[in-house]
This record gives structure tokens, sequence and C-alpha cells, in this order.
């Protein structure tokens, strides 16, 4: 039977759906809640196959992929997915380096430098987000100088040192949508329309969501944006736009408990099914 | 069968599924306060409010 640890923190209904479909399919599940262990390389017993990096803490996930992977154990996404999905400067770079159409970004950390960037970016109104941020949190749609100005000062005296760097993407229009597009290995598995009158369109944000049919077209940019920042268990933020669909983020613990009823695929049985495909392929390429 | 517990902010009975997880969170019905297993034993959880989100919750 393999055995699967699930590195947690606070259970959400994602992990239960996570539990139940990999007892469904006859896999052993060992829960890891990452505030009750010790990560001591000496002393910690490893009795699971492989791990799947659960927690909605980033920090607490990314120490622990880079516990376990030194262990050897396989985990899934791996540290260089996660490293590269939880920075929003980093998965931009990388979808840039890829030639994946991606909203033009810059990153600052001085304020004329920043009123420079605005100009790059073709004008206010911008946006800018904490680097490591998620849920739509902290999120600025600067229309201003006035604006920039004192979304800076505030940063720069009350923020912690990650808000010290300010990225800045030009604003989007959406329509009031965009999509989710979810990404298992090498297969788009579905999508979803988050749908919200407010510009933020996170579900967090309270936005309501319909199934996408996947065009050619967005299968490929979905594709290819996932193989970018390394493949794996991926979701992906993507906007419609008149010049084609643009990639806006990329997610490394997906949250889809809004996305399995609109589309009716369970995206948690194809997370477990492709758990099981890795640890083969790993085996076979540790054995090889 | 059930699992039962008290909303410790506003101490109504609260019953969860049997398959209810520690560290699971949920919200109170009748104050909606967001709550967390804190531990089971025998068809009886202990409830805690759950933790403010921090900075680098997410996905």
């Amino acid at each position: 039977m393999t055995r699967l640890a699930l590195l947690h923190s606070t259970i959400r209904k994602e992990e239960k759906l996570i539990i139940e479909s990999s007892i469904k399919k006859g896999v052993e599940v060992n829960l890891i809640d990452l505030r009750e262990i010790i990560l001591d390389p000496v002393r910690f017993e490893v009795n699971f196959d492989l791990a799947l990096e659960r927690s909605v803490s980033t920090v607490k996930g990314n120490y622990a992929i880079s516990f376990f992977e030194s262990l050897g154990v396989p985990v899934l996404n791996s540290l260089k997915v996660a490293t590269i999905c939880q920075d929003k400067f980093l998965t931009s770079m990388c979808l840039l380096k890829a030639g994946v159409p991606t909203p033009k970004f810059a990153l600052a950390f001085d304020l004329e430098k920043a009123i420079e960037a605005v100009d790059y970016l073709g004008g206010f109104p911008v946006i800018i987000k904490p680097p490591l941020g998620s849920w739509g949190r902290l999120l600025a749609k600067i229309n201003d100088l006035d604006a920039l100005e004192a979304i800076f000062e505030h940063k720069d005296l009350l923020g912690g040192p990650q808000h010290k760097a300010l990225y800045m993407q030009e604003y989007v229009e959406k329509n009031g949508h965009d999509i989710r597009a979810f990404v298992i290995g090498p297969e788009v598995i579905c999508a979803v329309y988050r749908i919200s009158e407010h510009w933020i369109t996170n579900t967090a944000r309270g936005a309501k969501t319909e199934n996408c049919l996947l065009s050619d077209e967005l299968v490929e940019i979905a594709g290819q944006a996932a193989q970018a920042v390394g493949g794996g268990l991926l979701a992906l933020d993507i906007f419609e736009t008149e010049d084609g669909f643009k990639v806006n983020e990329v997610n490394h613990t997906m949250e889809f408990r809004n996305s399995e009823g609109p589309t009716g695929v369970s995206i948690s049985s194809a997370i477990v099914d492709y758990c099981l495909r890795y640890l083969k392929e790993n085996r076979f390429k540790n054995n090889s | 069968m059930s699992v039962e517990g008290t909303c410790p902010v506003c101490e109504a009975e609260v019953n969860l599924k049997e398959d209810v997880l520690v560290s699971e969170i949920f919200s109170c019905p009748d104050c909606h306060s967001i709550l967390v297993v804190d531990s089971i034993y025998d068809h009886q959880v202990s409830l805690k409010e759950a933790p403010a989100i921090e900075e680098d919750w997410g996905q």
C-alpha cells in the first residue's frame, strides 16, 4: 500500500477531499501537522513514500519541503516549483523567459524608480502586490501619483522586509472575470471562470465560479505556463484580454473547493492519481 | 453518529460529522466564529477559536 504524507497546518475542505480520494484509491494517508513536529534530520523517522505539501502557511510549507527533499523523500510540489510560485516576481520572470504571455511587470525598491516603472507599464492605473501573498490580500490598484506615494510611504514605514520590494503590474481590464485553470502534471484538467464585480476576482474575496470550457488556446497556454515554473500540481490565474490570454499567477498549493462542482471534475482525485504516478516514475528513475 | 462539541465563543452545541479531523476549521452555526478542532475523544470534540489569518497564508 502506498503511504502518502499530507503535510498540513489548518485542515481545509481541500485537504478533506484529498484524504477522501486517497482512501478510495487504497492509499494510506499519514497526516503530518507541521506545527506539531520538529524538523530534525537526525531523529525524524520517515514512514511514508511521498509527501504532499498542503500547508496553508507558505513559510512552514517551504521549510517542510526543503526538509523532506533533503531526506530523499519525493515531495509535491517540489522546492523548486514552490519557491517560484510563492513569489510573484519569480513567477513573472519564469513566464517571461519561457515566452508565456503575461502582464507587464516591474519591481522597484525606491519611490522614484517606482514612478519610472509606471511609465514602462503604460501609465496609471497599475497594480501593486506583495511579492509573497495570497487570497487577494494587500492588492492595491493605484490610479494616480498621489496613491502611489501614499502606498509607498505606508509600506516603507509600516511594512516588513518583503514590503520594501514593490512588485508592480500593468492593470488589465478583466471585464468582471478571470480564469483559473488546473494543471496536473502535463494535463490541463479543467478550468473555471472567477466572476466578480470587483477588480479583485479571488474566490477568497467572494468571486463566484462557473465552468470554463477548455479551448485549444487555453490548454496550450496553461500547459506552457505550468511547465515554465517546473510543472506539478498547479492552479493558474489567467486574464482573457483583447490580445489573447495572459497568465497572471501560478499557485502551488491550490484551493479548489469551489471548482469541483462547476466543472464536474474531481481535482482531488486527479491530485492523488498524479502523486501515485509521480512516485512510480520517481522510483523507476531511482532504480535505473 | 455525529460528534459533539461546544463553541468556545457563544457556547452553542455544535454537531460535526464523524469524519471530522483535528485541525479542521469550520464556522459555528450560531455565532459564525471560525473554529478549529483541537482534540477528539469518544465522539466529543474540544473546539477553540481558529488562529487569525497570517501574512504568509494562502495557496
